[in-house]
């Protein structure tokens, strides 16, 4: 199973344009943050890193599945007085496979680190138990695509949640100062509203395009603010 | 409460009090600024020197702590990393 399935037609490969973009930050993202971590100390900023390096691996894996690759194959038909050779082109499944099946597992270890660690949860058993049942739990589903969109579409709606509690309780004096919410907020309320529009893909494709986009745009805007900082 | 500054903690706020105070500081200016005692501050300071990020200047008879060029660099690569942290927040 591949993404294609929910993208319309005309805007096939123009995903992957897109996710070139997601890739791009996620990788300096990381950068940046294991930097942080490596200066700073800050041993949250080591797992955000791995975070963003997963959720990189994960749209390189989902490029790559959607990808249709073929191999040439050299064939033969034997005819009296006759041999003919001929190449041939088949469909390498297995490339397909194993990317789809690396993008699984990336993705959603990376959205559950990054919920454990804005959760500032620390109870490694905790951690890995759910995990390991997620990612089992995403195995058995048949569908899972959708099973993914909804267990990033869960996370991320926790991980906003709990963001705005915490600046309401610590940091904000109202809801107005909103608009100073940091990066973090932005990729996840991002995030969210892109894979709900995904997950309305299944019943009308224009969806994915829509999800697809507001992905894009939000790794964009986090990308300037990037940008902005280190520009000297 | 405010949580323990770590050592590059402790090292950011004596170059941010140097460079805030036009790059001309007395010591006890500093201590103030950076907010740290007399004896903490020794092997900071010790680090600084040996790294040449600040120097030693004197003026009229009196000890003034300055920050070198390299100094003036790892304040804005430090800057830049701490901007990068608030804008994440995690």
């Amino acid at each position: 199973m591949s993404f294609y399935i929910y993208s319309p037609q005309w805007f096939s490969g123009i995903d992957s344009l897109l996710e070139i973009i997601t890739i791009i930050t996620s990788l300096i993202i990381s950068y940046y943050s294991f930097k942080t971590y490596k200066l700073f100390e800050i041993k949250r900023y080591k797992y955000f890193s791995i975070s963003f390096l997963l959720f990189a691996i994960a749209f390189i894996t989902k490029i790559i599945s959607n990808l249709i690759i073929i191999m040439p194959v050299q064939k033969q038909i034997i005819l009296p007085y006759l041999t003919y050779t001929y190449t041939s082109y088949i469909k390498l499944d297995i490339i397909e496979n194993i990317s789809f099946t690396i993008h699984k597992i990336t993705l959603l270890l990376s959205i559950l680190i990054l919920f454990f660690i804005l959760n500032k949860e620390k109870n490694i058993e905790s951690i890995i138990l759910t995990s390991i049942l997620i990612i089992i739990l995403g195995f058995l589903i048949k569908n899972y695509i959708l099973f993914n969109f909804v267990i990033i579409l869960i996370l991320s709606y926790i991980m906003i949640i709990s963001i705005i509690k915490d600046k309401i309780k610590y940091r904000i004096k109202s809801l107005f100062e909103i608009k100073k919410y940091s990066n973090i907020s932005k990729f996840l309320i991002g995030l969210n509203l892109s894979y709900l529009t995904l997950f309305l893909a299944v019943e009308e494709h224009t969806f994915y395009f829509l999800g697809e986009t507001i992905l894009a745009l939000t790794f964009m805007s986090v990308l300037i603010s990037i940008i902005k900082i280190f520009k000297k | 409460m405010a949580s323990k500054r770590n050592k590059i903690e402790i090292i950011y706020d004596i170059l941010f009090a140097i460079k805030e105070k036009n790059n001309r500081i007395k010591i006890t200016q500093l201590l103030h600024k950076a907010n740290i005692s007399h004896a903490k501050s020794k092997p900071y300071l010790e680090e600084l020197f040996e790294k040449e990020l600040i120097k030693e200047i004197t003026e009229k008879k009196q000890k003034f702590f300055s920050l070198t060029d390299k100094g003036f660099e790892y304040l804005n690569k430090l800057d830049q990393m701490k901007k990068f942290m608030k804008t994440f927040e995690i």
